[in-house]
C-alpha cells in the first residue's frame, strides 16, 4: 500500500478510537504501533508529565520489558527529557556519537539494538505534556518528511489525550493526565497479578488482556480492573489467549 | 520547567521533611500531611479524607473549621472537588467557587462552600492504579488558580500523603515515617506496581497491603523499592503469606 492510502487509514482508525467513553491507554498504544508501521521506526513510546518532577510512560508499541525500560530510563536522561524541557524535536541519527551527552541511555539502547532515536514534543500551546520517543534499529533517523509526520502523530495524541475541553482549560488538563498516568498504573497492577496466577511473564500477560478486550469487546481499562477484582478469572482469559495465538487462516 | 537533573526526587525529599518537622518526633500522621501542606503551597487549609464508596466518606483531619465544612458539605451534598476527584481518579481544581460555570457543575457545592468562607477548592486523589484511599482537599479563601509550582506541591503532598494513609491502615508493615516517601522518582517504575501485583496474588492480599509490604520490604533491607521489585517481577523474590519477611526462591 502506498504511504498515502495507508497514512490515511491509520488517522480514520485513530479518530474513529475516539468515541465518547474511550479507553485512552489502549488509544495511545494503538497511535505508538501504527507510529512504528507508517514511520518505519522499530520501537515507539508517549511519556506523559506527572505535573510534579517526572515524566512517565503511558504506552508503547511493544510491551516486551526490555523496551518498557528504555522508555523508563528516559525519564532519568536521553533525548525524551531533553524534548521535554525544551519543547523543541531531538533527533539522534547515531546514539554512538552521542554517547558522551547521555552515557546510561546510549548503552542502555545499544544494549537493546538500538541505534539512532528520534523525540517529538506533546505540545499544547506554550505548554509542553510529554514527548514521542521513536527508536530505530539502524543509524541514519528519519527524513524531514517521516519527522513531521512523527510530529503530526504527536499532535494527535495530544488532543486524542486531552479532548477539546481539556486542551481549552487547564483545570481540565490537569485531571485527564493524571486519570491516563493513573490508568497506566492500574494495567501494570494487573499484569502483575495475572502473571502470577498464570504463570507467564508480564510481557504476557499484557498479550492475554488485550486480546481478551478486543474478543469481548470490553475497554482494556475495565479488563485490567476485572483481573484486580477477581471479576474475570484465569480459565476465562487463557481461551482467549489460545484464540489469539492461532495463526490466521 | 521544573524537571532537571538535579530537580527530580528533590521535591519529595522537601516534602517529606516538612511533614516530619510538623510531627515533632510523633509517629507521622494525616495532620501532619495537612499541616505541611497547608504551608508549602499557599492555601489557608486542608483536609483529608478517606473513602470506600460514593456514600461511604469520613473525614480524618481538617486544619480549621473551613476545610472541616467544605470536606463534610461534600459529603452529604455528594458533590464537589473531592466527590470529582475520588470519582474520576484524577485531579478536580476549582479556581473560582463563585464564578457561574462552577456553580453550573456543582450548583448545591458551590454557593455552600462560598458561604462557609472556601472560595477555591482544589482536590486530589490518594492513589497508585487501583489502590484508591480518598482524597486531599485543599482550600483558599479567596479566588485563584494555583500556580504550576504549587500544583506540582500539591501532587506531591498527596503522593505522600497516600503512603502516611497506607502505612496508618497497615501497621504491620511499620510507621510510616521510616519508609522513604512516595512520589520518589524509582516508585513510579513499572515493574515496582507490577511487582505490587505479583505479591497481592502471592500473599492473597489487597494491592494496599502488598504495596505497603513491597516498599516495608526494601526499608528493612537497605535497598531500593524499584531494586525489590525486579526481584519479584523475575521471579526470585517471593513473598510468603505466613510471615512479615519475603524468601529467595529457589533455594
Amino acid at each position: 500500500m502506498a504511504r498515502e492510502q495507508l497514512l490515511a487509514r491509520v488517522f480514520v482508525e485513530l479518530a474513529d478510537t475516539l468515541v465518547a467513553d474511550f479507553d485512552v491507554i489502549e488509544f495511545l498504544h494503538l497511535l505508538t504501533e501504527r507510529c512504528v508501521q507508517v514511520l518505519g521506526v522499530d520501537a515507539a513510546g508517549l511519556l506523559l508529565t506527572d505535573q510534579a518532577d517526572h515524566l512517565q510512560l503511558v504506552a508503547a508499541s511493544s510491551e516486551q520489558s526490555r523496551i518498557l525500560e528504555l522508555f523508563q530510563l528516559q525519564a532519568d536522561q536521553g533525548p525524551c527529557l531533553d524534548c521535554y524541557a525544551t519543547g523543541t524535536q531531538v533527533a539522534v541519527a547515531d546514539l554512538a556519537a552521542e554517547a558522551a551527552r547521555w552515557p546510561e541511555f546510549a548503552a542502555a539502547a545499544h544494549e537493546r539494538g538500538f541505534a539512532a532515536v528520534h523525540a517529538m514534543p506533546m505540545r499544547l500551546r506554550e505548554q509542553v505534556i510529554g514527548a514521542l520517543n521513536l527508536f530505530s534499529a539502524t543509524p541514519g533517523g528519519l527524513d524531514a518528511d517521516s519527522a513531521a509526520l512523527g510530529q503530526a502523530f504527536a499532535d494527535v495524541a495530544t488532543i486524542g489525550l486531552l479532548g477539546e475541553r481539556a486542551a481549552r482549560e487547564q483545570t481540565l488538563l490537569s485531571q485527564q493526565l493524571q486519570i491516563a498516568l493513573n490508568t497506566r498504573v492500574l494495567i501494570e497492577q494487573a499484569k502483575g497479578m495475572l502473571a502470577e496466577r498464570s504463570g507467564d511473564s508480564v510481557d504476557e500477560a499484557f498479550t492475554t488482556m488485550r486480546a481478551y478486550a478486543r474478543a469481548n469487546n470490553r475497554k482494556l481499562t475495565d479488563v485490567a480492573h476485572g483481573v484486580i477484582n477477581g471479576d474475570i478469572l484465569l480459565p476465562e482469559l487463557a481461551n482467549t489467549r489460545k484464540v489469539a495465538r492461532r495463526p490466521p487462516a | 520547567m521544573a524537571i532537571n537533573g538535579e530537580g527530580r526526587g528533590a521535591r519529595a525529599a522537601k516534602a517529606w521533611a516538612l511533614i516530619i518537622e510538623c510531627a515533632g518526633g510523633k509517629p507521622v500522621a494525616a495532620e501532619h500531611v495537612c499541616q505541611a501542606v497547608s504551608a508549602a503551597v499557599g492555601v489557608d487549609g486542608a483536609a483529608l479524607s478517606l473513602s470506600t464508596g460514593l456514600d461511604s466518606q469520613s473525614l480524618v483531619h481538617a486544619t480549621d473549621e473551613v476545610a472541616r465544612r467544605v470536606a463534610e458539605l461534600q459529603f452529604s451534598l455528594g458533590e464537589g472537588p473531592g466527590v470529582e476527584a475520588w470519582a474520576f481518579g484524577g485531579t478536580s481544581l476549582a479556581p473560582d467557587l463563585g464564578s457561574a460555570a462552577t456553580a453550573a457543575r456543582w450548583p448545591w457545592l458551590a454557593p455552600a462552600a462560598v458561604q462557609a468562607g472556601a472560595r477555591a477548592v482544589f482536590a486530589f486523589p490518594l492513589q497508585a492504579g487501583a489502590i484508591r484511599l480518598g482524597t486531599l482537599d485543599l482550600y483558599r479563601a479567596r479566588s485563584g488558580p494555583l500556580a504550576v509550582e504549587q500544583l506540582a506541591d500539591a501532587l506531591t503532598f498527596a503522593a505522600a500523603a497516600l503512603g502516611v494513609m497506607l502505612h496508618t491502615a497497615h501497621p504491620r508493615a511499620g510507621p510510616a515515617q521510616e519508609v522513604q516517601p512516595l512520589g520518589a522518582m524509582q516508585e513510579s517504575r513499572a515493574e515496582v506496581y507490577q511487582a505490587t501485583g505479583m505479591i497481592a496474588a502471592q500473599l492473597d492480599a489487597s494491592l494496599a497491603e502488598a504495596f505497603v509490604r513491597l516498599r516495608a520490604h526494601a526499608f528493612t533491607q537497605g535497598v531500593g523499592v524499584a531494586e525489590i521489585a525486579r526481584l519479584v517481577v523475575s521471579r526470585n523474590l517471593r513473598f510468603d503469606p505466613d510471615g512479615l519477611t519475603a524468601s529467595e526462591a529457589g533455594d
